[in-house]
């Protein structure tokens, strides 16, 4: 067997593999649309139950002194009776920009008893330390979480309160949304991933048994977020973690996703925030695999889907570094049932980027935005080269692991670039290593002139990126 | 004692559930006797005689002639594979014949294809039936529906040939199946897409019914999926057709030589054939009385069976009405509407090209009876049960009696079951093998192609590797100079039936019509005649002239 045709069969089970994988991903978009039912159920309830549960809303923040104020107010602001209702407030004690706008907020509102500042000034300074030590001093019930640059629906403790009183339900994910689906090249693809992410595919990582959880809006009663341990202050993506800890309890868990409650977020600011966004979580997933815990989970479809889900970034970025193989084995003289065997991926590509499209109108219209007719164009010119930003993403996250460039406490500097942070610019939610420099996510909020700023190091996170995709 | 007891009673539950279980399956029994007659009605009147009539036709040898060269030479078709057709009718026929066992299962490679379209069409009449029923929600509609399907005359007249249309029927249907009774399931919406591109890719005509596809897909869809159901539908259903021309395109023969992406060297193309058929006008335009379009009508279907179109045009304007109770009432009148728009365009036409007609012009009648039996069930409310039944019972018997009386004095429905039109065919290849050297350089009829290549087991072993397809010979100069026959004299025998002789005469196919005119008969079955190519005289002819070659 010559070196030639070893590698053309090589490039056929990859093709097949790449065709398995296109399928099943077909399958995961479309999923929350299989069933009418379902989808009826995931709209927004006509009326909700009396209020029953109590909530403790979490908010860790930092560097949030533009958008702090308004979140607090928004969520203090919830449809909701205030006895049943506390919002802590989560700082490090240098981030003292963040802190005097939550005091004066906390006083500009009459000194409320159920909204509370936790500061704490031990390390490691990123998000899972600063939800545990929330954890910690929670009062209530249930525990949720919210990014300080969140935009949650007014209802969603009624329709938490409605999930946890009408089921046995112990954990509750709400949707999360990206909205701004025509800032930037990536941001309509971006906007879509979570569309279809959350609408969809999360139902289906549900009935397999293993559901990587959001960074926010997720529910947890706080006796079992306890003895889960709370959140990993290691892992780059201790929501996801958790996703892995509460399915290994077998810990009932429910998915809402109305497109009038889902909590709002922005695309990250520009290509680079991007990259590295993408490039923790890829590599927060890589840490969760090899940390094995998955293998720990119920069932066998659930340790499969687990570690498909994991090691998907990367599996993916191989399928997409390889895409134009097929356009190039076209050109050489090979037996055309072949070549269009070779063929097949892209057909289904193509479907996927129809779907894509479709997904684009279903959102615009959901939300009440025109018709995206420019987007519906971008997202299909873009569809390649944002594969291949993903691929690059999970390329650079191996190459950290590899590297060791695993977690904050151990690369020592981040503390120094966090004090050498420019203060004039908003930096974004925790967990933050380093200081990116973010304007304000809302686009309500969002303040003139505000430019992003690139600080040296890449270990700082984006807007939005508690979650993955 | 209480032990004993439950010792006792298990038992008797047992029982019980033994009795259950006989009772439930009398009942799904019952239930399914409809469709059960239906089905052997259809497989009656379809296969009753089915391998004697009709007679084995061009067509029929062109398709199983490319089936062999699917499977004998790994190409397309036996020559150069000209576009004329998309292959995936005949890529099915090459499946069937693979695993069915070969050529012979069935006698001959033929009769293998008749026997796999009985198959499509069993299945066509329980898609039919399944989708009447679903429609209508009655099983009187779907049994109608399917008895008209099976027997009509126009249906047992076509049905039984190894044609794209008669396989394309079974694709259309079971896409139309897959969407009227898609279970809110969008997996079912996917499977739909890619029969439909399937059926197009089997018969190009399908691709003609797209638009009432699109309405279907929408209306037969929940609300809440539709959004997400068409586009998938499309994107699948057009990556499915898209495979003919990504086929034609790695082959370099997408666009026609001497363009800019088709190169300057010479070869088919797939685009250039598309745009000569549907270019191909000059058979009469529809105001034209005397055009082909109308001789087709008037001799091929209403000369026939004027009953079947009179009820056609009463039930697509009744069930059109009728789309205000259901929406997808529509769909079903407008494919034949279409198929007739595109058949009076003033292109070429046959008469075998109502045959995708057929299926949804039955459906069509039998959900307009559907539409009446409501009208008549509430007008009739008041009337007692018992009489109601009477009357109904009535109503049947007559109709029955006058649908026999008029379908016997119906020639060809007595024909189909009883006329013998193959034997002849079949002789003359026997006579061939026993009386001919298997290397003789023979032209020959369509029918003949496969058998002789292959050779008839019963030959002994002998083949004819040097047979050749008229058309091909006629119309590809390369072909001619690969096989060797640059003249007529290079040519044997020829094979012959009475529509080759007619396409040699009108067409002017050389070297075959000189060949022809310079043979003669050696044995003659009814229309096929085998001629041996007389060049002693000929010889004498080329002295006389040099213009005779």
């Amino acid at each position: 067997m010559t070196i030639g045709s070893l590698v053309l069969v090589l490039y056929f089970l990859l093709s097949a593999a790449m065709s398995a994988q296109s399928v099943f991903r077909l399958y995961m978009m479309l999923y929350a649309w299989r069933d009418p039912d379902q989808l009826l159920e995931s709209q927004e309830p006509q009326s909700y139950p009396a209020p029953q549960k109590s909530f403790t809303a979490l908010l860790p923040a930092r560097h949030e002194e533009r958008v702090i104020q308004q979140t607090i107010q928004r969520v203090y602001d919830s449809i909701y009776p205030k006895d049943l209702l506390e919002i802590i407030v989560i700082c490090e004690s240098g981030d003292t920009g963040t802190i005097d706008k939550v005091n004066e907020k906390i006083a500009q509102m009459g000194n409320p008893a159920n909204v509370r500042l936790e500061i704490f000034e031990d390390r490691p300074i990123n998000k899972p330390h600063g939800l545990n030590k929330g954890l910690a001093v929670a009062k209530n019930e249930i525990v949720v979480v919210f990014d300080a640059e969140d935009e949650p629906h007014a209802k969603i403790f009624l329709a938490a309160n409605a999930v946890f009183s009408g089921s046995d339900a112990r954990v509750l994910q709400s949707g999360v949304q990206l909205m701004d689906y025509d800032n930037h090249w990536f941001s309509v693809l971006n906007v879509l991933e979570y569309f279809f992410w959350f609408k969809s595919s999360l139902h289906f990582f549900h009935r397999l048994g293993f559901v990587p959880l959001g960074g926010n809006t997720i529910f947890l009663y706080r006796e079992d977020l306890l003895s889960l341990g709370g959140w990993d202050e290691k892992c780059l993506t201790e929501d996801a973690d958790l996703g892995v800890k509460v399915c290994r309890a077998r810990l009932p868990l429910q998915i809402i996703y109305a497109d009038a409650m889902v909590t709002k977020e922005e695309t990250p600011t520009n290509t680079g925030a991007f990259i590295r966004q993408r490039t923790r979580w890829c590599q927060g997933f890589l840490q969760i695999f090899l940390k094995g815990e998955w293998r720990q989970l119920p069932s066998l479809t659930s340790k499969l889907l687990a570690l498909y889900v994991l090691v998907f970034p990367l599996v993916q970025a191989l399928f997409m570094a390889l895409l134009p193989v097929s356009f190039f084995l076209a050109t050489i003289k090979l037996p055309v049932p072949l070549v269009m065997f070779l063929y097949i991926p892209l057909y289904l590509l193509f479907i996927q980027s129809v779907m894509q499209v479709t997904g684009l109108y279903e959102f615009t219209e959901a939300h009440g935005f025109k018709i995206p007719f420019r987007s519906a164009i971008v997202s299909l010119a873009t569809f390649l080269p944002y594969q291949w930003l993903l691929g690059y993403a999970a390329g650079r996250a191996v190459y950290r692991e590899v590297k060791g460039q695993t977690n904050w406490e151990k690369t020592g500097h981040v503390g120094a670039h966090r004090r050498e942070e420019p203060k004039a610019v908003p930096a974004p939610a925790m967990p933050m290593p380093a200081v990116p420099a973010v304007p304000a996510r809302d686009l309500r909020l969002k303040p003139e002139g505000v430019e992003d700023i690139r600080v040296g190091n890449h270990e700082h996170l984006e807007p939005g990126e508690s979650l993955w995709r | 004692m209480p032990v004993g007891r439950k010792v006792v009673l298990v038992p008797a539950v047992g029982r019980r559930g033994t009795w259950r279980d006989i009772t439930r399956f009398g009942r799904e029994l019952r239930s399914a006797l409809p469709l059960l007659f239906v089905l052997s009605l259809a497989l009656g009147a379809h296969s009753f005689n089915m391998l004697n009539y009709p007679i084995f036709d061009q067509d029929e040898g062109t398709y199983i002639s490319s089936a062999w060269a699917i499977l004998h030479l790994g190409k397309l078709m036996p020559y150069e594979y000209d576009y004329g057709h998309s292959p995936a009718g005949w890529i099915q026929l090459a499946a069937w014949l693979k695993a069915s066992g070969g050529y012979w299962t069935f006698g001959s490679p033929l009769n293998s294809g008749r026997f796999f379209i009985m198959l499509l069409h069993i299945g066509s009449i329980f898609l039919l039936y399944k989708i009447a029923l679903q429609l209508s929600r009655r099983k009187s509609v779907a049994v109608i529906a399917g008895f008209i399907f099976a027997v009509s005359p126009l249906a047992v007249a076509y049905q039984r040939r190894i044609n794209l249309d008669n396989m394309m029927v079974f694709w259309v249907l079971l896409s139309f199946y897959l969407l009227v009774n898609n279970k809110n399931h969008l997996g079912r919406v996917a499977l739909s897409a890619i029969a439909f591109g399937v059926a197009v890719l089997t018969k190009e005509t399908a691709a003609f019914f797209l638009p009432v596809y699109l309405y279907v897909v929408w209306f037969a869809m929940h609300p809440l999926q539709r959004r997400m159901g068409l586009p998938l539908w499309t994107a699948i259903s057009g990556s499915v057709v898209s495979i003919y021309f990504l086929y034609a395109a790695l082959h370099g023969e997408l666009f026609p030589a001497g363009t800019l992406l088709g190169g300057s060297g010479k070869h088919v193309s797939l685009l250039e054939t598309l745009a000569w058929q549907t270019g191909r006008t000059g058979y009469g335009s529809i105001l034209d009385t005397g055009s082909r379009f109308w001789q087709v009508v008037n001799v091929s279907w209403l000369g026939v069976d004027r009953l079947f179109f009179a009820l056609a045009a009463l039930a697509i304007v009744m069930i059109m009405v009728g789309t205000v109770k259901n929406r997808l009432y529509l769909g079903v009148a407008a494919i034949p509407v279409i198929l007739f728009a595109y058949m009076a365009r003033g292109g070429v036409i046959f008469d075998f090209y109502i045959t995708p007609g057929i299926p949804f012009i039955a459906l069509a009648i039998g959900l307009a009876l559907g539409l009446l039996f409501d009208g008549a069930g509430r007008a009739f409310r008041v009337v007692p049960v018992g009489i109601r039944n009477a009357g109904v019972a009535l109503l049947v018997v007559a109709a029955v009696a006058t649908l026999s009386v008029y379908y016997l004095s119906i020639p060809i429905t007595t024909e189909v079951f009883t006329a013998n039109r193959t034997a002849e065919e079949k002789m003359a290849l026997d006579w061939v093998a026993q009386n001919l050297p298997a290397n003789t350089k023979m032209v020959v009829d369509n029918y003949a192609f496969t058998e002789m290549r292959e050779g008839r087991p019963e030959w002994g072993g002998k083949n004819f590797p040097n047979v050749q397809l008229y058309w091909t010979i006629a119309l590809d100069p390369d072909t001619r100079e690969r096989v060797g026959i640059r003249t007529w004299k290079d040519i044997d025998y020829l094979l012959t039936t009475s529509i080759m002789v007619m396409d040699l005469k009108r067409e002017k196919l050389q070297p075959m019509l000189e060949a022809y005119q310079q043979s003669e008969i050696v044995a003659k079955f009814d229309e096929v005649e085998v001629r041996k190519v007389d060049v002693q005289n000929a010889d004498r002819a080329v002295t006389a002239g040099p213009w005779v070659r």
